[in-house]
């Protein structure tokens, strides 16, 4: 391995959670981006050589993996048209700005504020996060109306954000 | 002013993938209104991936614990971004000439879901060879063989089927999936591949089959021979490169000096599958039907199918399956004729649903996460036309067990040879 390769190794790993979360934000579905994401990890490897060390790596990682959503997408009928592909594209960058410290300080307190949550919630989030299950498949797995799925996920989600930046809160300030 | 209820609303649809394309440009609009704003979406956003690469990792590592403490099989179609993401990186590396980097574990690509005969079933892994049991757990790299009074069947993440015959083996070379006959006969029903998706590969020594979805037997004796019952399958032979495409109901060998297409020979064995017309479940005599599962529970809970037989001659085997979903459980299944077929999904309710006349086959034992119970009904198949089956699980107490119907991802299959 030389000191190029190794690098951008290191660069990926570090920016993993970042760089997959700009492809789920365009394509929107976690399978789809995790096997682009995986096309995309390819792409930074072979294209190592174009990338100037000098330069922040985040932004050229970021340009790769929406060519290759781009390129998924010119393969697809219902793709979105290319205004609407454009601004899911940025709202993808907005997604990945910020400090990788900020997702890894995230992800630990994630953790122990989702074992704080009631057995069913947990159940749910499993089912919808950890297998991908989805609208009425979701909704009949947990027997929760179709209709209320989207807003119960938006709650727990929202209660989750709440514990999440409390905890985040309370390690700065222990810190401090 | 957007109002935080709008605001939760577009979010909602975004992240489910729901945003229609106007919504797509409120959204767009509203975060870049403000930075409160904007740092509410990027919030909002991380937590939904955190969410996902989190609970991925537990659902994989809760498969991993089931593995260990009683091998069980992996959920159909999931799989761990962290696996994946892990073995892209690390294949690449090594692809770049990292020979320092050691292999990270192999993937999980499958399980064994079915065993028959009595003869040795082996997995090789990584130069140990075990014994094969049901519900153990496939990774790229393993060799299963089957002895000389045994078949297997083994079902991939992506919802594949490779039903092995007596001497033959095969290794699982990558998640692709690619697969390497090493030896006898094998069939194969590959599930359809998504468009844009690398075709599933299998490879002989003298051969490279690439599908993107259909039903095709493939045996190797020093040659190639490939018989494709549904579908089209791509066969190239390595020497010089020659290329066919083989369709459905025809054949085709690496033996002959040309390569070339011939239709099946009515002495062949066809293969016909059926997924139910109608199928419903009576839950305490009330029907759940075009859901995208059946399920079973003692006698609360029974399973109506309905398939309709095409003329065929000489059948010689009608194999059901029902592929597990969502809760796994344990019993005894049992299967019977309906007394009659004047039932569909719209109109089954308890007053009118066939009564049991004769058990035709059971399953007795734990149906696991993704697992497959696969019956030989035969005995229900008498003539051409409708025929009503039921199943139903002795157990209770909340014992259940759900199966993917006809709406489902693995839908019922009644699978007929002649």
């Amino acid at each position: 391995m030389d000191e190029n390769s190794f690098q951008s190794f290191l660069n990926i790993t570090e920016n993993r959670s970042r760089i997959f979360a700009v492809i789920v934000a365009m394509v929107r579905d976690f399978e789809i981006g995790e096997e682009l994401f995986q096309e995309t990890v390819i792409e930074i490897l072979r294209s190592e050589d174009r990338f100037d060390p000098s330069r922040s790596f985040m932004p050229w990682a970021c340009g790769i993996a929406r060519n290759v959503v781009q390129r998924y997408w010119r393969g697809q009928e219902n793709a979105p048209t290319s205004g609407i592909g454009e601004m899911l594209s940025d709202l993808a960058l907005v997604t990945a700005e910020g400090e990788a410290d900020v997702w890894r300080r995230e992800r630990s307190a994630l953790r122990r504020c989702f074992q704080q949550l009631p057995q069913r919630m947990q159940d749910l989030l499993m089912l919808r996060y950890g297998h991908n299950i989805k609208g009425q498949d979701l909704a009949d797995s947990v027997a929760i109306k179709a209709g209320s799925i989207r807003t119960t996920l938006l709650r727990l989600r929202g209660q989750l954000r709440s514990c999440i930046q409390n905890r985040v809160a309370q390690i700065g300030e222990a810190n401090t | 002013m957007i109002s935080e209820e709008e605001y939760n609303e577009l979010m909602a649809a975004y992240l489910e993938g729901q945003l229609s394309e106007d919504q797509v440009g409120g959204l767009h609009a509203l975060v870049h209104s403000s930075d409160e704003l904007r740092q509410r979406f990027q919030a909002d956003t991380r937590t939904h991936v955190l969410l996902r690469e989190t609970l991925v990792e537990q659902a994989e590592l809760q498969l991993l614990q089931d593995s260990v403490a009683a091998p069980r099989p992996i959920q159909s179609l999931q799989r761990s971004s962290v696996l994946k993401i892990s073995a892209a990186i690390l294949l690449v590396a090594a692809g770049i000439g990292l020979l320092f980097w050691q292999s990270p574990s192999a993937e999980t690509i499958g399980v064994c879901v079915n065993v028959s005969g009595s003869s040795n079933l082996s997995i090789e892994r990584e130069t140990e060879i075990s014994r094969l049991m049901p519900e153990t757990m496939l990774r790229t790299g393993d060799t299963i063989q089957c002895g000389a009074d045994v078949r297997a069947m083994l079902r991939l993440t992506d919802g594949s089927i490779l039903s092995m015959e007596s001497d033959s083996a095969v290794t699982l070379v990558s998640s692709r999936p690619e697969i390497r006959l090493d030896r006898g006969e094998v069939m194969f029903e590959i599930a359809k591949r998504n468009e844009g998706a690398l075709p599933f590969r299998v490879q002989t020594v003298e051969s490279t089959v690439d599908v993107m979805g259909t039903v095709f037997g493939l045996a190797d004796d020093g040659h190639t021979k490939l018989e494709v019952y549904e579908g089209k399958v791509t066969l190239t032979r390595h020497r010089d490169n020659a290329t066919v495409e083989v369709g459905s109901q025809q054949t085709a060998s690496t033996a002959t000096e040309q390569l070339s297409v011939q239709e099946l020979s009515q002495a062949s064995r066809r293969i016909i599958q059926l997924v139910p017309d109608d199928d419903a479940t009576l839950d305490q005599g009330l029907t759940e039907a075009k859901q995208p599962r059946l399920k079973v529970e003692g006698d609360r809970r029974i399973v109506y199918l309905k398939f309709v037989i095409p003329k065929i001659n000489g059948l010689q085997s009608a194999k059901l399956r029902l592929t597990q979903d969502i809760d796994a459980g344990s019993g005894t299944l049992r299967f019977f004729i309906g007394e009659h077929t004047d039932w569909s999904e719209d109109s089954l309710r308890r007053q009118n649903a066939p009564g049991r006349t004769r058990e035709v086959a059971r399953y007795v034992g734990v149906v696991g996460r993704g697992q497959s119970v696969e019956v030989d009904i035969v005995e229900a198949i008498k003539s051409a036309g409708p025929v009503t089956l039921i199943v139903t699980l002795d157990e209770t107490d909340e014992n259940d067990i759900w199966f993917s119907s006809r709406e489902g991802n693995n839908p019922p299959l009644l699978i007929l040879t002649q």
